[in-house]
């Protein structure tokens, strides 16, 4: 799954709409926040082996950033896209399946 | 054209509420303050007796009132509420959202002067310091002008061109508690006027994903306000219009400004409101005098018609501005700025000279007006051009 | 009348899951915080209710962080008005939708309406629009997640501010050792209008869930009151928040509970801590770890450190005398 804001508004941040082309009154029509990745915003990422996984979703209920996605087997995956890498979900993950890992740009 | 015209008796407050009846909103979320309060006590009366149905929000405060009034708005609903003085002062944070997030509604103030000291009479300072919240403003001299104001404020703030929040102001006792004649409109005459379908723009409702309020920085703020000055800007010829278009539909006539004995006058007295009336009678008595003089009513104050006051006083000698509000410290009184800013540069225009009176609901006698019509005249006569004096007090 | 919680299971939980996000990624709340746990946690469980639901946000780091232009992390209708006036403002939009269904200009549906402010904005500057729309009854939820301190505008002291905790406007002098009044009773407040109220933590998310699905079936208002864990102004790691959440409780510093009328309910630890008061945590181990209390701990201020668990201790036993336990 990919989380990306729509077309249109890639257009509207790209180009800097101006007084004409904004909607009135600071409305913002449609949800645009997968457009802005907080990804980078940390030294580090959470690692997750999924074969540890137990599905007991304390990640993800804890993850303040929606960065874990449960896929189609209920085990977690981490969104680095958005991921800060605060490390909740590796404190509080009782099979030890995620270990936070500092990452190299 | 208007059938058979019905006429009624009515205070300013009454003569509100009933036209608020015949528009129906889905909406008004009020707080009582004199002297407004008779426009929500006879409001509740319509609600409770089921000959409206509108939802009523009794809420706890003015800021609530405007609060209640933008979650309504932005529902796509028909909002009215009234406030007076300390009322519009509490909701003043709340009238910049308002127009920030554009949400067309109306707002009928009973002007009333300020505290300190607390005094519970017409003065129009309240409403006249809103001038820069973005809100269309109006000034009503009568109870049939409050009447027709009401409705036809929805008519402008709602306006597609517009969308932005209207108030119109009646001063407090003196039009609000003031029993007068009314001709009242038909609810089929108001239903033409103001369509039945609610506005087409984003909605605040389950349907729609959308996000109202965001934080806007240095990036965006400004082209989001300068949307705002475009609306305003249009707020002039749809207010003409409409108020056209109420003319032809009433029988009465409606216009941005009202001009009287204007025609061949030297000097004019320039007002709003209900000081508008005493202008007016005095014009009278000093036409019977022999003096040519006449005089201009303003009805809307924002958007400001610089051009129709320019067209309107160019030839007079010395304008007499009466103006019933406090501004300290000032170039000249809130309305008098205003004018000279509207006539500044331009030539064959009038020395402005602006009077501060009325303050607390104070009366300005018409022999008082006369004194002040004559020391304009001196003003002018020794070359003064602009000049702002207090009236009508004990020294 | 009384409330039932629903019981809300892992299979619940997992199940939600796979409803999609409410409150999204994408939004710049710091690493770590509570709210936006807390926020995913309360959006989640109206989702799962299956009806529409809308978001009235008070001013506050929820508000600011989630929508800044022109990106906003709402996927949901979401109406910030001002700080001090979000349930004022949810009053206003639930009332024209109900005149305009009735008028036949909008659907008819029930709608749940959820309001969020922070502690500033609620035990504060927005109380009396709070007290307000309650008592005329609109039918919201109001979740108040409270940090302990106006975080937003960096960390000045609240009526949620905790008894000695250090804010920028509740130092820790060396003569008044940081904020120096005990919170103010905002769920017994809340709870003395005659209205179903909850605590609750995202530490607990079975908890708080279960509690924001009761609060939105009551037909009526309903208030919640969050303690969110807040690493940058209660000054811990960011990796430890739920722990510090989950300290609050066992220390029953903040009980987990529901009150409607005269029946007041433990719930969850805060239940067992009742049955089994040997297991109740010192509150040391809840002010240790925050850099906020850390003053506290200089043997000057000693006494207050006592000062403070007699209050815990004195609260507590209030709270279990009157509440039966789930």
């Amino acid at each position: 799954m990919t989380k990306e804001a729509p077309d249109e508004f890639s257009r509207w941040t790209k180009e800097k709409w101006g007084a004409s082309q904004l909607p009135i009154g600071g409305t913002v029509p449609y949800h645009t926040a997968y457009g802005y990745k907080t990804g980078d915003w940390s030294a580090f990422k959470a690692i997750i082996d999924k074969e540890k996984c137990i599905s007991c979703m304390n990640c993800y209920y804890y993850c303040p950033d929606s960065a874990i996605i449960m896929d189609g087997d209920l085990k977690a995956e981490c969104d680095m896209d958005f991921c800060k890498g605060c490390g909740i979900c590796s404190k509080h993950c009782p099979a030890d399946a995620i270990e936070m890992r500092r990452v190299t740009r | 054209m208007s059938g058979v015209r019905q006429v009624v008796g009515m205070t300013g407050d009454e003569a509100v509420a009933h036209a608020v009846k015949l528009v129906n909103p889905d909406v008004v979320a009020a707080y009582p303050i004199t002297p407004q309060t008779i426009i929500v006590e006879r409001y509740s009366d319509f609600v409770n007796n089921g000959e409206v149905d509108t939802s009523f929000i009794s809420v706890e405060s003015e800021h609530s009132a405007m609060s209640a009034c933008v979650g309504a708005s932005l529902t796509g609903a028909r909002v009215f509420t009234a406030t007076a003085s300390a009322g519009l002062a509490l909701m003043y944070e709340i009238l910049y959202v308002a127009s920030g997030m554009r949400c067309p509604i109306v707002l009928a103030v009973a002007n009333r002067a300020f505290s300190a000291p607390i005094n519970i009479h017409g003065e129009c300072t309240d409403q006249l310091v809103c001038r820069d919240a973005s809100w269309v403003s109006l000034f009503g001299e009568s109870a049939q002008e409050a009447y027709d104001e009401t409705i036809l404020s929805f008519k402008i703030a709602e306006h597609p061109d517009v969308m932005l929040p209207a108030m119109f102001g009646i001063e407090g006792f003196i039009v609000t508690h003031a029993l007068e004649r009314v001709e009242t409109l038909s609810k089929q005459q108001v239903e033409d006027f103001i369509p039945a379908s609610r506005i087409v723009r984003d909605r605040f409702c389950p349907d729609e994903n959308k996000t109202f309020g965001s934080l806007v920085l240095q990036d965006y703020y400004m082209e989001i306000k300068r949307q705002q000055e475009e609306a305003m800007q249009n707020a002039y010829k749809v207010t003409e219009d409409a108020m056209q278009e109420f003319s032809e539909m009433s029988g009465r006539k409606m216009e941005i400004i009202e001009k009287y004995q204007l025609e061949d006058a030297d000097y004019a007295f320039v007002s709003y409101g209900a000081t508008a009336g005493n202008a007016k009678a005095v014009v009278d008595r000093l036409r019977a005098k022999g003096e040519k003089v006449g005089a201009l009513k303003i009805r809307l104050f924002r958007p400001f018609p610089s051009m129709d006051i320019f067209q309107a006083l160019s030839g007079i000698k010395a304008a007499t501005i009466l103006d019933r509000s406090a501004t300290f410290g000032s170039p000249g009184t809130i309305v008098q700025t205003d004018i000279a800013s509207a006539l500044y540069g331009k030539e064959n225009v009038p020395s402005l000279h602006g009077y501060i009176n009325g303050l607390g609901g104070r009366v300005l006698t018409l022999p008082e007006i006369e004194e002040v019509y004559e020391m304009s005249k001196e003003y002018n006569n020794i070359g003064m051009t602009s000049t702002t004096d207090w009236v009508g007090y004990r020294k | 009348m009384s409330i039932v919680l629903p019981k809300v299971s892992v299979k619940d939980l997992q199940e939600w899951s796979k409803l999609g996000e409410v409150f999204t990624s994408g939004h710049r709340l710091c690493a770590g915080c509570g709210a936006g746990a807390m926020a995913r946690q309360v959006t989640l469980a109206a989702k799962a209710l299956g009806d529409p639901y809308m978001f009235v946000n008070a001013t506050g780091c929820l508000e600011v962080a989630s929508t800044v232009y022109p990106y906003t992390a709402w996927d949901a209708p979401w109406l910030h008005n001002a700080f001090e006036n979000a349930a004022a403002t949810a009053s206003g939009a639930i009332e024209a939708m109900k005149s305009m269904q009735r008028k036949g200009l909008m659907k008819e549906r029930n709608v749940n309406m959820i309001v969020f402010g922070g502690d500033g904005g609620t035990y504060d500057i927005g109380l009396q629009s709070l007290s307000g729309a309650v008592e005329r009854g609109h039918d919201f939820l109001y979740v108040c997640y409270s940090n302990g301190a106006y975080m937003n505008t960096g960390i000045q002291r609240s009526g949620g501010t905790p008894q000695g905790a250090a804010t920028t406007t509740s130092p820790p002098g060396t003569v008044i050792p940081g904020k120096i009044e005990w919170q103010k009773p905002l769920a017994e407040i809340m709870a003395a209008h005659d209205i179903p109220t909850f605590t609750a933590s995202p530490a607990y998310p079975r908890d708080l869930m279960a509690k924001v699905q009761a609060g939105l079936k009551h037909d009526g208002p309903a208030f919640m009151l969050v303690d969110s864990p807040c690493n940058l102004g209660q000054r811990y790691a960011p990796d430890i928040s739920m722990e510090i959440a989950k300290l609050a409780v066992k220390t029953c510093f903040f009980p987990l509970f529901y009150t409607y009328k005269e029946e007041w309910t433990l719930t969850g630890i805060s239940s067992r801590l009742a049955k089994n008061p040997d297991r109740k945590l010192p509150i040391e181990d809840y002010l240790k770890p925050q850099g906020r209390f850390r003053h506290l701990f200089k043997p000057e201020w000693k006494k207050k450190l006592i000062d403070i668990q007699d209050t815990v201790d004195e609260k507590w036993e209030r709270l279990v005398k009157k509440a039966t336990c789930v």
